[in-house]
């Protein structure tokens, strides 16, 4: 009975959990209806789901994390490999992202060249770290002779249960601060590499998304995938994360996207954007507990 | 090692480390096909795609299908066929989907292995298992389970997909130079392989279903 209820209206399923038990709090000037329903997987309308994170498990990879959020999966893999800079302006590396969302992480995804979405994950990915410098492209460069390393950033979705744009996010910063590049020696003419002698990458800060949904008054945050495709907007917050010294410092903000209906005031954006923050803190934590940087 | 039901979204998923691979393997199916007109009125069809990630060979793989993962798609749906009993959907597709996150030689055996336990995992009704193992020759010796450098180096590199229960072979490979004594050899050699392989399938789906933390 309620399994016909939910295939044949799932937005009124999805409504009926979230319905406030107070109604008067429906009417409220300049306030959107307190978060008091459940939603049907038990969670809070702010309440998101267990994350857990794995780093360098993939050792082709200089490298790698897989992050599981829920149920969406995601791995992220990190190759470096030795280049010529760009001939306009000598004095810098590349850094190449790239999402994959394959045939296999849901059964609406089939087969053949990247969906809008795919790409749109990979651009915004892209644009985050190179515009808020999470990574220097001019830490790239290897000597004076004409030599970068080139970053290949692959994230692919093994299995999308909604919100994976926040998955893609932390699996890409997990795998990033992961990251070793062999040494180069250029002293002697010619480049000797020395895949033993490794050292880190230079990260200021790294990206961590934090995405909500908003499905007819209420905003979601961590939406799984029936709620995302029953909502008519989303709002997306970057908070980079300064992950140095064990203890995570998550104030600046590196992105803000709202699209879709229905409108919100100003307020309620800035709301959003600290309970941001908190989360991203949250999210910080766990990474510096799962590479064992942790302060205790 | 093999841990079955991995996926949440896939009808059936497993997951693989067979040496230094790793692999992962979902199973949509039956389902409807699309296009309409690739879907067989008396039979139901098989479809599968390997596809490696960039980051799971020494050298980054462009994302791209490669002419090798095209293979070996086709050479892995081909070994299951014969133990998936597609006549009792027709109009259906079952899909396989395997991504591979490591690779380290004899990964078409590793997903076949993955691909069959994902199969039984979505509930689809088989004949048997397909239990993969390559056979090998390097240094003039038959060896069972050629790695990536032992390929590199070795003479001959033999994958083997095999039914334990009906004892028949339902993939067979060999890329190399080897005199009939030895071939005969690396067949033996390899069969014994995919025998070691299907206890480690049954394992896995007996643990999925059966064992402590079934859910």
């Amino acid at each position: 009975m309620e399994l016909d209820f939910k295939a044949l209206q799932p937005a009124e399923y999805l409504a009926t959990f979230l319905v406030s038990p107070n109604p008067l709090l429906l009417f409220s000037v300049g306030s959107f209806v307190q978060e008091h329903g459940l939603r049907p997987d038990g969670r809070k309308a702010d309440e998101a789901r267990p994350v857990t994170v794995n780093t360098g498990s993939v050792s082709t990879a200089d490298g790698s994390a897989l992050v599981r959020m829920g149920g969406t999966l995601v791995t992220c893999g990190v190759k470096a490999e030795l280049s010529n800079p760009p001939v306009e302006s000598g004095d810098c590396g590349y850094l190449v992202c790239n999402v994959d969302l394959p045939p296999l992480c849901s059964p609406r995804v089939t087969p053949g060249p990247p969906t809008p979405r795919g790409q749109s994950l990979s651009q915004h990915l892209q644009d985050t770290l190179i515009s808020c410098r999470c990574v220097d492209v001019k830490d790239l460069i290897v000597g004076q002779d004409n030599l970068c390393w080139v970053l290949y950033l692959d994230v692919v979705c093994l299995c999308d249960n909604g919100n994976v744009r926040d998955a893609v996010f932390f699996a890409a910063t997990a795998a990033l601060r992961n990251t070793s590049l062999p040494t180069v020696d250029v002293s002697s003419g010619s480049p000797e590499v020395s895949y033993q002698q490794r050292h880190p990458l230079s990260l200021p800060h790294l990206p961590l998304a934090i995405s909500y949904s908003l499905f007819e008054s209420h905003i979601l945050l961590d939406p799984f995938h029936e709620e995302e495709e029953l909502s008519s907007g989303h709002v997306s917050v970057v908070v980079l994360s300064h992950l140095k010294m064990g203890q995570p410092d998550c104030k600046l903000i590196g992105g803000l996207t709202k699209s879709g209906p229905p409108s919100l005031p100003s307020q309620k954006l800035i709301e959003l954007v600290h309970r941001a923050q908190k989360r991203a803190r949250l999210l910080a934590d766990l990474l510096l507990t799962a590479s064992g940087d942790k302060k205790t | 090692m093999i841990k079955a039901g991995v996926l949440k979204n896939a009808n059936g998923s497993a997951y693989i480390e067979f040496g230094d691979n790793k692999i992962m393997c979902g199973v949509y199916g039956p389902r409807d096909v699309h296009p309409k007109h690739m879907a067989n009125s008396s039979t139901g069809i098989l479809r599968c795609r390997y596809h490696m990630v960039p980051y799971s060979v020494s050298e980054r793989k462009n994302p791209a299908p490669s002419r090798r993962e095209i293979e070996i798609s086709k050479v892995i749906k081909e070994a299951l066929e014969p133990a998936v009993m597609l006549e009792r959907f027709p109009r259906t597709a079952v899909d396989v989907f395997i991504e591979v996150l490591q690779a380290d030689g004899g990964s078409r055996c590793a997903a076949l292995d993955a691909a069959s336990v994902a199969l039984a995992d979505a509930g689809i009704p088989m004949r048997d298992m397909v239990s993969a193992c390559a056979a090998g020759k390097v240094a003039d010796t038959v060896v069972l389970d050629v790695n990536n450098e032992e390929d590199q180096a070795g003479q001959a590199d033999m994958p083997i997909g095999y039914m334990p229960n009906l004892e028949k072979v339902t993939l067979l490979q060999l890329d190399g130079i080897m005199s009939p004594k030895e071939y005969k050899e690396c067949i033996e050699t390899g069969i014994k392989g995919c025998k070691i392989v299907y206890e480690i399938q049954k394992k896995a789906l007996n643990e999925r279903y059966f064992g402590d933390d079934h859910k």
